[in-house]
């Protein structure tokens, strides 16, 4: 990489938790293969309450400069979308990521009409078509049945917003002393919106990981659920939950998953007496392996897991465990 | 004043039958009905219309939410539409609420069951230039100059004033489920009449909208296998060995 390459991949974070540093790193990874192809240079734009714990981070890797969006008191619903459209619309780049985040999406969308470009919601992956040499956004669809891939007509300002959950992070870190530049919203303008009181809530983000193991109501007893969790720490997963395990009072709210909770897109879903209500699997479209171990032979989700272990729940859980223990960590 | 709900006719029936209603609203939608018609009571001036685009089936939705109690329905539809992406659909609504007089609010769900982007409504209020609120929860305080309300966004839980007219998304709570159908609005809705809009009354050229307008292009599908490849298997040593390869 050197610095007469212009920035023509873009990598917007929204960092408003630690946990999002994680995803992030590895979506700038993707970028940086992505750019090697087009020959470019990436350029890493942060705003959010965590952008200085992420900052510090990412200045341990091979960067030219992280731009920072300064927080406008003034204005905090749309300075970072006026910052945004004067720097893409300076730069013109060839792609513009977005790491997803509701935040994100909807200063996307609002981008995506400004600048009158394509984009391209909950990405799972990203490629450079061989032949045109634009960006192939792969998405899932139609309940995660069927995987799309979406081209922007134009070839300026390609827009995705990804979950990079699957992406592995490659960067290594390197003696390198990138600039910070800190942007500013330049003109004064009076917001239609203010924020009379902002609380943080508990989200259970613990989602955004390569491996996630979900507790049904299959699991039955607290003990089960503990035998499952430690399993879960083992190999470093993050946790969830079917509506039917909360209302049982097994799981807290916050790790619900599927129509009234999250979404998830990680490497494999282990799923623990999960039924496979289709209320719950909408959340698990982008999922790339499913595990379902169940005691019920006729659940539904065997019709759409990859593995379907069928037999007693504590009997795979320990088994599980076992082997993990016997083989060492793997986070 | 009025208030606009913008929802969306599935039409795949296995998804509109999650809840065995035989209704083609997803539960996103029906949030979103439920807000307004929330919204409806504390005014008796509070105008309601429903707007979709979509094929002529989608005056089912349409005849559906006006049995719950909105006022009156628009329907969206030109052969020329087919193909829209999210930023043509959300400049085909926006042209279509920008005829409507005095709008001050416009609810929608907080994505679509089958393409699940979420993106419509934001670019709705980007294509009007109004404010935009995502995940709202509940109106605190409603008038003709602003409105206050509570939202979750990512981690926060947020008390927000805003100017009208805006945009709102509506967070999906099982705790708020929608009201029943009233006896009035199930008999207004089988003879009321459904405005129809096309392009032309619009006045958006064929080369704005549909496939020719859309800014994004699916290049392929392709079907994932699942489930299928495998049968379901009793607990085994090897079967677990396979699996702990598969996290190495």
């Amino acid at each position: 990489m050197s610095f007469n390459l212009s920035e023509r991949v873009i990598v917007i974070g929204n960092v408003f938790d630690e946990t999002c540093l994680e995803p992030l790193l590895k979506l700038v990874s993707k970028s940086f293969e992505l750019a090697d192809k087009m020959k470019s240079n990436v350029g890493v734009y942060i705003y959010g309450t965590k952008a200085e714990y992420v900052i510090s981070h990412l200045r341990q890797y091979n960067l030219d400069t992280i731009y920072l969006l300064a927080p406008d008191i003034n204005n905090p619903f749309d300075s970072e979308f006026r910052i945004l459209e004067r720097e893409l619309q300076m730069k013109m780049p060839d792609i513009v990521l977005f790491l997803a985040s509701e935040q994100n999406k909807i200063l996307a969308s609002r981008l995506g009409v400004m600048l009158r470009t394509g984009l391209t919601a909950d990405c799972i992956d990203l490629e450079i078509d061989p032949l045109t040499n634009k960006l192939l956004q792969i998405r899932p669809a139609f309940q995660g049945n069927l995987l799309a891939k979406i081209e922007c007509k134009r070839e300026k300002m390609q827009m995705a917003i990804v979950n990079p959950e699957q992406f592995c992070n490659k960067l290594i870190p390197k003696q390198s002393n990138p600039k910070i530049q800190m942007l500013h919203l330049n003109e004064k303008q009076l917001s239609k919106c203010s924020l009379l009181e902002s609380t943080l809530i508990m989200t259970g983000n613990s989602t955004q990981k390569k491996y996630i193991v979900t507790i049904g109501r299959g699991v039955s007893s607290i003990e089960n659920r503990d035998l499952i969790l430690r399993f879960a720490k083992k190999i470093g997963a993050g946790i969830g939950a079917t509506r039917a395990a909360v209302a049982m009072g097994l799981m807290d709210e916050k790790y619900q998953i599927g129509l009234t909770g999250k979404k998830i897109s990680c490497n494999i879903n282990f799923m623990f007496g999960v039924s496979g209500a289709i209320q719950h699997m909408i959340g698990l479209q982008s999922v790339k392996t499913l595990i379902a171990i169940n005691n019920d032979k006729e659940a539904p989700v065997f019709h759409t897991a990859d593995y379907g272990i069928y037999g007693d729940i504590r009997v795979a859980a320990d088994l599980l465990l076992k082997k993990f223990e016997s083989t060492g960590e793997y986070i | 004043m009025k208030v606009i709900v913008c929802l969306k006719h599935l039409i795949n029936e296995r998804l509109s039958q999650l809840d065995n209603t035989y209704s083609n609203l997803s539960a996103y939608d029906k949030a979103a009905l439920e807000m307004t018609l929330k919204i409806q009571q504390m005014d008796d001036y509070m105008q309601t219309s429903v707007v979709t685009m979509g094929e002529e089936a989608a005056c089912k939705t349409l005849r559906e939410a006006i049995a719950y109690g909105i006022d009156d329905a628009i329907l969206i539809s030109d052969r020329k539409l087919s193909g829209s992406d999210t930023m043509v659909t959300s400049f085909v609504l926006a042209r279509a609420i920008q005829k409507i007089d005095a709008v001050k609010l416009i609810v929608c769900g907080m994505e679509s069951l089958d393409g699940s982007t979420g993106q419509v409504g934001p670019s709705i209020a980007a294509q009007l230039e109004i404010p935009i609120i995502t995940g709202v929860r509940k109106i605190l305080e409603f008038n003709n100059q602003y409105m206050i309300c509570e939202r979750k966004i990512d981690n926060m839980l947020q008390t927000i004033k805003v100017e009208l007219p805006a945009v709102i998304t509506v967070l999906l709570e099982e705790k708020y489920p929608i009201r029943l159908k009233t006896i009035q609005g199930i008999k207004r809705s089988a003879n009321c009449e459904i405005k129809r809009l096309n392009i032309n009354d619009l006045n958006i050229s064929q080369s704005e909208c549909g496939l020719a307008g859309s800014a994004t292009l699916v290049k392929n599908t392709e079907i994932i296998e699942k489930g299928t490849s495998r049968n379901i298997e009793n607990i085994s040593d090897t079967l677990i060995e396979e699996i702990v390869a598969l996290i190495k």
